[in-house]
């Protein structure tokens, strides 16, 4: 029973991500299957995401520039820590 | 050739780009002829500098290639020296998270140059002047339009999980890093953490979806047809890790020694706490050391007075808490030279890895030029029923100078340990105390803690003084 549900689930998975292929990698790490597959499963999701988060954040600071507030004071890009 | 030591460092052996060695004490790192386009291009496009201009890196020098170790040198480096290496498992919840936004922002950075990181250890990020840094220069390797990011996996097993297991379960967690060499396992962390953060889309898909993914085809042969990552897809990738790292918060929960000044002012009047800082002061000044560990330093408060004057501390402490607000609270005053870890003395780190030699023990990372144990003694002596003779041999292996504090049975503080349990300490004399730690220490000076019937000692380890 639990075979036939993890078939199904596999089978759900592949039709989710079209032709599953996993390229051999040259790395000195094992990248995982299971690894690869989630990254091109959701390499269009956050891929448009973030294509949306760089263009809303033009929007923001362009707005925070007219209004001169400071752009990013919650991270400090020159020393990488956080204070939060 | 003209060395009369040279060792290849243990934990140097995966990565066939090259390894690092040591001849007379100097650390170097060989790169191999294998990774030669991949460490010009590092070089050559600028990433290298801009990465150490930002303190991302640490810096280091080429120098004559005839000092290498093997014939498959292409270059030799001499990375700058790191004073005291600390591991993923003796962080807090904010260093590793802190360590796990720079492995990202390196990444977004070299994507910028062409480059992507090969691996994301987090025990190739090390603190230095209080800052996290990648210290493994060979983590690089030339984009290849479409590939996938190779070290997704590591990421995730040795950042995202273990920081989101300790913001959403316990902060605890963190030490099953100690097990888990290669980071905690998703499916282990999917498993542990509450039904709630399958609401969040970064934990949901980058722990719980990916872990299920690895157990659904970690074993399966997966026929093939052209995939790639594009390019704003691994970057969203990159981002969406970001994100939710950058999410995870830091939460203070109950513990047991973060209100100990507080609790114990009653007991230890701001006199005796003016008079114990002067004489630490004092012995400080007296040995002027390079490099200082405060062992118990809760907050961090007598640390302060070491690092105040310059010399990089290591604050341990084995309070979650504590550690966590004494980093928060270098960093907001700016002190760069202290190092606050987790660390329970009663189960220091050990040497673990393969053969045992991967990750060094504590006393392998000894000694220290001065050991500050601050009302400590009677802690691991009464609650833990550690001899004096066994604390006194420790700290022989771990310190070339020591400052202990006896806190007598007439303090308050030794009469609570004891007020729940059997006085069977009758050596917990300062007759005993001395006599344990004359045998392996000169014990240079003894001060009367004023308003308090506490010493406070400077000693001198015997083997370093023949």
């Amino acid at each position: 029973m639990k075979h036939i549900k993890s078939t199904i689930e596999m089978l759900v998975w592949s039709v989710m991500f079209g032709a599953i292929y996993v390229q051999p990698v040259s790395a000195y790490l094992d990248p995982g299957s299971g690894s690869l597959i989630i990254q091109f499963l959701l390499a269009s999701i956050v891929g448009i995401l973030f294509v949306i988060r760089q263009f809303w954040g033009r929007i923001i600071s362009f707005i925070k520039r007219l209004v001169g507030s400071d752009v990013d004071s919650d991270y400090n890009q020159n020393t990488h820590r956080n204070n939060d | 050739m003209t060395s009369s030591y040279r060792r290849i460092h243990r934990s140097s052996f995966r990565d066939p780009s090259g390894f690092l060695f040591e001849t007379n004490d100097i650390l170097y790192r060989q790169v191999n002829n294998s990774y030669k386009s991949h460490y010009d291009y590092l070089i050559d496009s600028g990433l290298y500098e801009e990465l150490v201009a930002l303190k991302m890196m640490i810096p280091h020098q080429e120098v004559d290639t005839d000092i290498a170790e093997s014939n498959s040198a292409y270059k030799v480096l001499r990375p700058q020296v790191v004073k005291f290496i600390s591991y993923p498992y003796e962080w807090c919840f904010s260093e590793l998270k802190h360590a796990a936004l720079v492995t990202l922002d390196i990444q977004k950075t070299a994507f910028k140059y062409g480059m992507c990181l090969k691996d994301a250890s987090a025990y190739n990020v090390q603190f230095v002047d209080g800052q996290p840094m990648l210290i493994d220069t060979l983590s690089f390797e030339i984009y290849e339009e479409g590939s996938p990011w190779v070290a997704y996996r590591q990421f995730c097993q040795h950042f995202l999980a273990t920081l989101t297991l300790m913001c959403h379960v316990d902060v605890r967690l963190g030490q099953l890093l100690r097990v888990h060499l290669d980071g905690i396992p998703l499916d282990m962390a999917s498993g542990l953490l509450p039904l709630s953060t399958y609401l969040h889309f970064g934990i949901l898909s980058h722990i719980h979806l990916h872990a299920r993914s690895q157990n659904l085809f970690s074993d399966k042969p997966i026929s093939t047809a052209n995939k790639t990552v594009s390019r704003v897809a691994l970057q969203g990738i990159i981002d969406s890790l970001y994100l939710s790292v950058k999410r995870l918060k830091w939460r203070q929960g109950n513990t047991d020694w973060f209100d100990y000044y507080s609790d114990t002012k009653h007991n230890y009047s701001s006199e005796a706490t003016n008079h114990k800082k002067t004489i630490v002061q004092d012995y400080i000044e007296n040995i002027s050391p390079t490099l200082v560990w405060d062992l118990g330093a809760n907050d961090g408060t007598y640390s302060r007075l070491a690092t105040s004057q310059g010399i990089p501390t290591v604050a341990f402490d084995s309070d979650p808490t504590a550690v966590e607000i004494n980093y928060l609270d270098s960093i907001s005053k700016g002190d760069i030279h202290m190092m606050p870890l987790l660390l329970d003395l009663t189960n220091p780190s050990a040497d673990i890895g393969w053969s045992n030699e991967e990750r060094l023990s504590l006393s392998r990372r000894s000694p220290a030029d001065l050991v500050m144990a601050l009302a400590l003694v009677h802690h691991l002596v009464i609650s833990n029923n550690v001899p004096f003779v066994r604390l006194a041999e420790w700290f022989a292996v771990i310190a070339k100078s020591l400052i202990v504090e006896f806190v007598p049975k007439s303090d308050s503080q030794v009469a609570r340990l004891l007020s729940y349990r059997k006085d069977i300490f009758d050596d917990y004399t300062r007759t005993a105390f001395e006599r344990a730690f004359d045998k392996l220490f000169v014990i240079m000076k003894v001060s009367n803690i004023n308003n308090s019937n506490r010493l406070l000692y400077l000693m001198q380890n015997r083997s370093d003084l023949k």
